[in-house]
Parts: C-alpha cells; sequence; structure tokens
C-alpha cells in the first residue's frame, strides 16, 4: 500500500501540454513535486536522472503509446519498482481486446476534473 | 458561478471555472494557461486539416483523442463532442466528405473560440477579471 508520504515526485507523461499544466498546477498545490514531459523520449531522459516515486502516463501518444514505454520502464532494474498510473479513455477492456494488459500498473479513466486528481489519486493508491 | 457570458443572453463559448479553480484564483497562471490553449487551438485545427487533406485517418483520431481533455477543461462542450465524434468516425466510417465537413466546422468554431479568448485577454489586461466585470 503507497501513501502519500511515500509519493513526492511525481513524473506526469502526456501530449496534451495544457493538461499537463493543469495537472502539475493542481498537483503541486498538493505538496507534490511534478516532472513534466510531453513525449516519451524526454519522459525517459528524466525518468532516468530523477528516479521518481509514481509516473502518471498516458495511453496514447505518438511516438510510443503509454503500454509500450511502461514494458520499458518495467524491464529496468532501477525503474521496474516504480507505480504506474496509466491514463486513458480507452475502457480496459478495449486495451485487452488491442493485446495489451495494464498488468501491475494503477488505472485512470479520463476525461478527469483535474481538480479532484489529489483525492482520486489518493484513492487509487490506497485502494490496492 | 464566473463564465465568459456577458450581460445579454449569449450562450458562454468557455468556461474558466476549472481553470480558475485549477490555479485557485491565480491570475497569471490563467493568462498563461489561455495563451498556450491558444497555440493549442490552433495546432489541432492545423493537424486536422492537414489529416482529412491527405485522408490521413490516424492522425485525425489521435488529433481529436488528444486535444479532448483540454477542451473540457476549458468547458467547450460542443466541440468536445465534435472532437468525440470525429475520433469515432475516423477509426470507424471514413467517410472523406463527411469528416472534411466536420472538420471545417471544428476549424470555425476554433477560430471563434480564439478570438473570444483574445477578447477575454485584453479584458484581464484592462484589469476585468471577466468580461461582466463593470
Amino acid at each position: 500500500m503507497l501513501l502519500k508520504k511515500d509519493i513526492q515526485n511525481i513524473l506526469v507523461v502526456d501530449d496534451d501540454e495544457f493538461l499537463l499544466e493543469a495537472i502539475k498546477k493542481k498537483l503541486e498545490s498538493s505538496g507534490y513535486h511534478i516532472t513534466t514531459s510531453n513525449n516519451v523520449h524526454d519522459a525517459y531522459f528524466k525518468l532516468n536522472m530523477q528516479k521518481p516515486d509514481l509516473i502518471m502516463l498516458d495511453i496514447i501518444m505518438p511516438d510510443m503509446n503509454g503500454i509500450e514505454f511502461m514494458s520499458i520502464i518495467n524491464s529496468q532494474f532501477l525503474t521496474s519498482d516504480i507505480p504506474i498510473i496509466l491514463m486513458s479513455y480507452l475502457p480496459e477492456k478495449e486495451l485487452y481486446n488491442m493485446g495489451y494488459s495494464i498488468g501491475k500498473a494503477y488505472y485512470l479513466a479520463k476525461p478527469f476534473n483535474v481538480n479532484g486528481l489529489p483525492q482520486k489519486l489518493q484513492h487509487l493508491l490506497l485502494s490496492t | 458561478m464566473k463564465t465568459t457570458q456577458n450581460t445579454q443572453a449569449a450562450p458562454a463559448l468557455f468556461n474558466l471555472d476549472q481553470l480558475n479553480q485549477i490555479g485557485n484564483d491565480d491570475e497569471t497562471f490563467t493568462k498563461q494557461m489561455l495563451e498556450k490553449f491558444i497555440t493549442q487551438v490552433y495546432e489541432c485545427s492545423e493537424s486536422l486539416h492537414s489529416a482529412i487533406l491527405t485522408s490521413d485517418w490516424l492522425k485525425l483520431k489521435n488529433t481529436a483523442h488528444k486535444n479532448i481533455p483540454s477542451y473540457s477543461i476549458m468547458g467547450l462542450d460542443e466541440l468536445v463532442n465534435l472532437l468525440k465524434y470525429t475520433e469515432i468516425q475516423s477509426a470507424k466510417n471514413k467517410e472523406y466528405n463527411h469528416m472534411l465537413e466536420i472538420v471545417e466546422i471544428i476549424c470555425e468554431k476554433n477560430n471563434t473560440v480564439i478570438d473570444a479568448i483574445r477578447k477575454h485577454l485584453r479584458l484581464m489586461e484592462n484589469g476585468k477579471k471577466y468580461p461582466d466585470d463593470n
């Protein structure tokens, strides 16, 4: 079980920069330290430089989808233990039908109200 | 509830409630986000247009998909529905003429939104947080 005290640094990866800024502002006002990336290459660099406590990862992105990126994160010794929240409009069932499995990741359905995100985050992390 | 509604009965084009709440009514944050959103709306129109003109259905689908959360934050419900429709149709039916028409409607509405946001930013510069502040 992950409590808030365990989560300080969060890497948020999404190609929607407006949404990224909104998430960053909201979560920072709740006491988290947020790093953002709008593409997987930049995220990969920041991931290895900073080793965040949590990664919030959009699934549909142009260069590589979030689930493929998650498998890279999980395959690296230094990052494999970082919890991941996958964010998508696609229902989990549809992802499964596309041949993807979210594995041990958490799932956050889009669209979500950014203002409710801190509570949503806590609920997600405490519910397992 | 503060929106972009003016004193006449014109429907609100966009709604800043969610954005203001995210930024705890930080006016600088709101301005920066509105500027960012204008850029994003331009890019959205350009990407949708080039996608449909080249019948790049995947690009059309992904562009629509990508922009839905931002448009939702800005309370652009009609455009959100059009983007959702575009996302679905570009994955299923792929009817060129119909989707060209939809893209043109979205781009026209995008232009109207950009104009309205620019107007709102000018009002903010003049010290009026909302257009109906007198």
